[in-house]
């Protein structure tokens, strides 16, 4: 099994992004399950979701605790989030800076990637969750773009076939921006 | 087709697939994403009902009794403080032997004000003669919500469909969705012995005074007692049509031939499994199935999860698992939305506790 933590904050997606994730790997073939973390929801409070991928059916309904990979939507939560985790093995942080720029446990492989700006270029407004279920493709390779475009079209089906595309070109640059991991992680 | 999705917008799907007429609403979390859904389905025209939106919970429920009344399969969904404010209409409904059905995201109960999942809320609910009926998964959710309507229609009680607030409300993952010719083919057509009609005028739920009331409640206990049966007798033709069948319909048992037993509701009984005891997942608690517990019981050692309260008694779960089964030991867990993790479930086994408060937050 494969657990990924997503963080963020309110408003940025957080939780579409673990839906668009499920639903790309299920779109694979794998057993998913995505679920939020919920506080009393506000915009710009930090927000957390989860995602299991198994490839025989989940029956587990507590929280991710020692994630596999995690995804940082929100470069300020680094920190805080960081002094208490004990472990973690991909970590991919939307940022500007490079990996080397964060002092992260030893054990973790840290990826970065300015999904701000890739969000911005391809949809002109910063929609980055998108571009970073990109990079985890790319980074992990366990799924296809054209996975990834499914789910898109079945989360924002309700936003219309231009907002669609521009979020999947926003998916595919992320993707081929990103060089898969060597051997690091399997479900 | 299995279709991946929220557990919310299943329970809205399964409901749309049994087609109410009537859906009275009021937002509460974390129930509200099978309202939202449910309204996307009529305002998209997938599904033909009126929705009704009502001033509070009470209203809500006061609606129910109108639509059925009128020969509407109705439904509606609440949870927690939503729950308790409609408390006052459940016992009219069961009285008047209306088949309700409602889901209900279960949640703690203020104060401390909570919004997250336990089940406080349905088991204050427990004595007010519906059918409550737990559900274990995404896919539990979408076969329960169906066999529901089968069951309320058939035992002439209401019933509630419970998913864990959260836990399992706001869970996306696969389920597999039957059709719309599927579902009409299991679901008989809506009929209710006596509705309003102006050709035969009939009173509904008149003064039951000193000399009948205690009859009306009879009644009622023995209802509940034929539920049991209708409940066992539906999930197995659901189980024949659909293949997915939860069990002997009230209770469903994992693992039997371990020696220790874990009894819990909802999502718990999904993550006890991997401990590798024998779990049994109480599907059903009112009615409640007594002689199942006290046979798969017999000679272990057994805990019995409870994600509620009764103050000065005990945990209502395990008060009622330890009528059959006295050696049974009590784990309260989750309450407000504590995680139960399976190191918990582990940990719980291992202890020699009468009764365990779980309260270990970050340990």
């Amino acid at each position: 099994m494969l657990e990924i933590k997503l963080l963020g904050r309110g408003g940025q997606g957080v939780v579409s992004l673990s839906f668009v994730l499920a639903s790309a790997l299920f779109n694979e073939g794998y057993h998913t399950q995505a679920f939020p973390m919920y506080g009393i929801e506000r915009s710009g409070s930090p927000a957390m979701a989860s995602v299991r991928v198994d490839k025989k059916p989940i029956i587990r309904y507590d929280q991710v605790y020692n994630p596999n990979v995690f995804i940082i939507l929100d470069v300020t939560l680094v920190k805080e989030y960081f002094e208490k985790l004990k472990s973690a093995g991909l970590v991919i942080i939307n940022t500007k800076n490079k990996p080397e720029d964060f002092k992260l446990p030893k054990a973790c492989v840290v990826r970065t990637i300015d999904a701000t700006k890739i969000a911005i270029d391809a949809t002109g407004k910063p929609f980055f969750n998108v571009p970073m279920a990109g990079a985890f493709a790319g980074l992990t390779k366990l799924c296809k773009p054209e996975s990834l475009y499914k789910a898109i079209e079945e989360a924002w089906s309700d936003k219309g076939a231009k907002v669609i595309e521009a979020n999947k070109k926003s998916a595919k640059v992320a993707y081929d921006k990103t060089l898969p991991e060597k051997g690091s992680l399997k479900i | 087709m299995k279709r991946i999705a929220e557990a919310s917008a299943v329970m809205a799907e399964a409901v749309k697939l049994c087609e109410p007429q009537v859906i009275p609403l009021y937002p509460i979390t974390p129930q509200t994403h099978i309202m939202e859904e449910l309204a996307n389905h009529v305002n998209n025209g997938e599904l033909k009902a009126k929705i009704i939106r009502t001033e509070s919970e009470h209203s809500m429920m006061s609606t129910l009794i109108g639509s059925l009344l009128a020969g509407s399969r109705s439904f509606t969904a609440t949870s927690s403080q939503g729950l308790a404010l409609a408390h006052e209409v459940l016992p009219i409904i069961s009285g008047l032997r209306l088949p309700a059905v409602i889901g209900v995201a279960a949640r703690a109960l203020a104060a401390p004000l909570n919004i997250w999942g336990d089940h406080s809320d349905v088991m204050d609910a427990r004595d007010t003669g519906w059918i409550q009926l737990h559900c274990r998964n995404t896919q539990a959710v979408f076969d329960t919500t169906i066999q529901a309507f089968a069951i309320a229609e058939k035992a002439r009680l209401p019933v509630m469909v419970i998913m864990d607030g959260y836990t399992l409300s706001h869970m996306f993952e696969p389920a597999d969705i039957l059709s719309k010719t599927e579902v009409s083919g299991y679901l008989p057509k809506f009929k209710i012995r006596y509705q309003l009609d102006t050709n035969k005028p009939m009173t509904f739920g008149p003064v039951g005074f000193t000399d009948t009331y205690m009859e009306f409640k009879h009644q009622l206990k023995d209802a509940h007692e034929e539920a049991a049966k209708i409940i066992s007798e539906e999930n197995k033709r659901y189980g024949k049509m659909f293949r997915r069948e939860y069990g002997d319909g009230m209770v469903e048992i994992f693992n039997p031939s371990a020696k220790q037993v874990i009894i819990c509701q909802g999502t718990t009984a999904e993550t006890a499994k991997l401990t590798g005891a024998c779990v049994i997942h109480v599907r059903c608690f009112r009615p409640f199935p007594f002689s199942q517990i006290e046979k798969a019981c017999r000679g272990k050692d057994v805990v019995v999860v409870d994600r509620a309260y009764s103050y000065g008694a005990g945990a209502p779960l395990h008060m009622e698992v330890k009528a059959v089964v006295p050696q049974a030991r009590s784990a309260v867990m989750g309450l407000g939305g504590r995680d139960i993790r399976l190191e918990d479930l582990q940990m719980i086994l291992k202890s020699k506790e009468k009764e365990l408060w779980v309260d270990n937050y970050g340990k």
